[in-house]
């Protein structure tokens, strides 16, 4: 019952948010200059005057701002981001061929990043001060630093430009195979890059969180305890430690599913990857603000609902969670 | 202030090398004027010079500009992005940190509720839709940033106001009958700056990695040169013209490296029982 109450006090939450975010986005719209007929035709300048007179029934531009952001509000509702003037046909439609892509790196990115940091700060957390300990920190520390857009300049340079062993551009080998395994292995090797890119940064910063978590928790009485009862290192450390060490992590990764989202602008620019961030970097250039809008606010979505996952995640590793709030 | 300088590891070299290394880039933001007078734009030689070409220590770019000097004029955006966008976020966290925690209430509850909506959205991906609806500018970009930066000072600042609030010290000022701002400003925000201090200097490596990235994209300030613009201009010619990316790229990496390592050295010195927490 409380678990029920805490779920959908966490949804209620949720929908809150997105709500606050569909605001922001139609106030956003009217502080770029000029006509918010014009931002929302993208191509400022270029749209004809019927298309601009339709636009402004269209969103009650002529009304009171209050009737504007009922419109508004109900047209995101059910996610309809009006037109791109550009490719002439519904943001959303372009949207929703766009997500899989992204949600493929992204994914791909994450679970990665989360394994490989995890393992890394528990390797460097169990041999505090040791060769391993300073060595996960060197990495975490350089990674940390290191602007997205130059490593993956620099795989590029090494892996595909010098090495030849791996695609830079693009999803797939443009009139490549077509079928059966070389398929899949021609679509593994250009993820191979984008991936790395994203999953270095993330791998950095679980593994700083990993290791501070880890070291506080093996300092516990509890893991005293199982140690006195004669259970075995191992069992210890991924079982009782980990688990309670993970918390912390967790929230971190949910708060981080917005910054690994808004890399895939940088990652899919470089890598001419099709998805959400290589649409927001073409609408910057086109100042297509309707659709720059739109990403903003479908990649807002995404947050809200990896957090509501973590929220459930959080649940069920600590059941207690639901009694503190 | 003498203490916490007393405290700094002197002798650990990576801590004298990464002042070293911002030494350096504030010495090339100071001098960028007076060696390179015809600024970062003029064409002085033949196209895609490599690096360590007599004249040319880092090479030219693929229009025949200066690598040398563009990192030069960086080194200035790269600075004043990194001080302003992290002293307004800053200034503006502390206030609604500091008013959140020290009303509570529905005040508190208001505030914290914006914290978290700032802090859901995807940063990058709103300073993009800021920068170009306000059309890019070194304005646009540092605002930009603010907004986007500001929650977690807010979320510390919060913190450490709810703890020290109902402290004696805090009391006995009430009991004076000493004002709110006086309270607020003498006697809770002075005990409340540590762990503010240590978040600022990481805010500034942040700062400066979102602005690379910003012009990497192509939003930067057409007028000034910056990092992340050269890498972006040139990262078509990555074949033909590595050094052009690949310089201004470590410029930054550099930079935020050895802003990280003096923080983590100023968190040791102001909180060493907390290194690391503060993190977060």
């Amino acid at each position: 019952m409380r678990t029920a109450r805490y779920i959908l006090g966490r949804i209620l939450k949720a929908f809150l948010i997105v709500l606050a975010v569909a605001i922001m986005n139609f106030f956003l719209i009217r502080i770029a200059p000029g006509d918010p007929a014009t931002v929302i035709a993208g191509q400022s300048g270029d749209a004809d005057a019927i298309y601009l007179q339709q636009l402004r029934s269209d969103f009650g531009l002529d009304e009171p701002m209050p009737v504007q952001l009922g419109i508004y509000l109900k047209k995101l509702a059910v996610l309809d981001f009006g037109m791109s003037y550009r490719e002439r046909r519904p943001v959303s439609q372009i949207i929703w061929e766009r997500l899989p892509p992204t949600l493929e790196i992204t994914a791909s990115a994450f679970v990665l990043a989360l394994f490989a940091g995890v393992l890394l700060g528990t390797v460097a957390a169990v041999n505090r001060g040791g060769v391993w300990d300073r060595a996960a920190t060197a990495f975490s520390l350089v990674f940390y630093a290191t602007p997205l857009f130059w490593v993956g300049l620099l795989l590029v340079l090494v892996f595909s430009v010098e090495l030849d062993w791996l695609p830079a551009f693009g999803r797939t080998t443009i009139a490549g195979p077509d079928s059966g395994l070389p398929t899949l292995l021609d679509r593994l090797k250009h993820l191979v890059l984008p991936v790395l890119t994203l999953t270095l940064f993330y791998l950095a910063l679980y593994a700083r969180m990993t290791r501070a978590s880890m070291v506080e928790t093996l300092d516990m009485d509890f893991i005293k305890t199982a140690r006195a009862k004669g259970i075995g290192r191992a069992r210890i450390l991924f079982v009782h430690a980990l688990r309670n060490a993970v918390l912390p992590i967790l929230t971190l990764a949910g708060v981080q599913v917005g910054q690994l989202l808004s890399g895939t602008i940088i990652v899919e620019t470089i890598f001419g990857w099709p998805g959400l961030g290589l649409l927001a970097f073409n609408a910057v250039l086109q100042r297509d603000y309707n659709t720059l809008l739109a990403v903003f606010f479908v990649t807002s979505i995404l947050v809200v609902l990896a957090n509501l996952v973590v929220d459930g995640l959080y649940v069920l590793i600590d059941p207690r969670t639901a009694a503190r709030t | 202030m003498r203490r916490v300088l007393a405290s700094l590891p002197r002798r650990d070299w990576i801590f004298v090398l990464s002042v070293i290394v911002l030494v350096l880039v504030l010495g090339m933001a100071l001098s960028a004027r007076l060696l390179f007078p015809g600024g970062p734009w003029e064409v002085v030689g033949p196209p895609v010079v490599p690096p360590f070409t007599k004249g040319f220590l880092l090479g030219t770019d693929t229009i025949g500009r200066s690598v040398l000097a563009g990192i030069f004029y960086g080194a200035r955006v790269s600075l004043l992005v990194g001080i302003v966008a992290t002293a307004l976020p800053f200034l503006l966290g502390m206030l609604i940190g500091a008013i959140a925690g020290y009303s509570g209430g529905l005040v508190d509850d208001a505030l914290m509720r914006l914290t978290e909506l700032f802090q859901t959205v995807p940063h990058f991906m709103l300073a993009l839709v800021l920068v170009a609806i306000l059309t890019p500018s070194i304005t646009s970009i540092i605002i930009a940033i603010s907004v986007v930066s500001w929650p977690p000072v807010a979320r510390l600042v919060r913190a450490e106001f709810l703890s020290l609030r109902n402290r004696e010290f805090v009391e006995a000022a009430v009991l004076a009958g000493r004002s709110h701002t006086s309270i607020v400003f003498k006697e809770i925000l002075p005990n409340a700056l540590g762990p503010v201090v240590v978040m600022a200097s990481l805010m500034v490596a942040t700062a400066i990695l979102l602005e690379a990235a910003i012009s990497f994209i192509g939003l930067g300030d057409p007028n000034l040169m910056s990092w992340g613009y050269m890498v972006g201009a040139s990262r078509t010619a990555l074949r033909t013209a590595w050094w052009v990316s690949v310089v201004p790229g470590l410029a930054v990496f550099l930079t935020v490296l050895a802003i990280n390592f003096v923080g983590e050295a100023l968190n040791e010195a102001l909180n060493p029982r907390s290194a690391l927490r503060a993190y977060k």
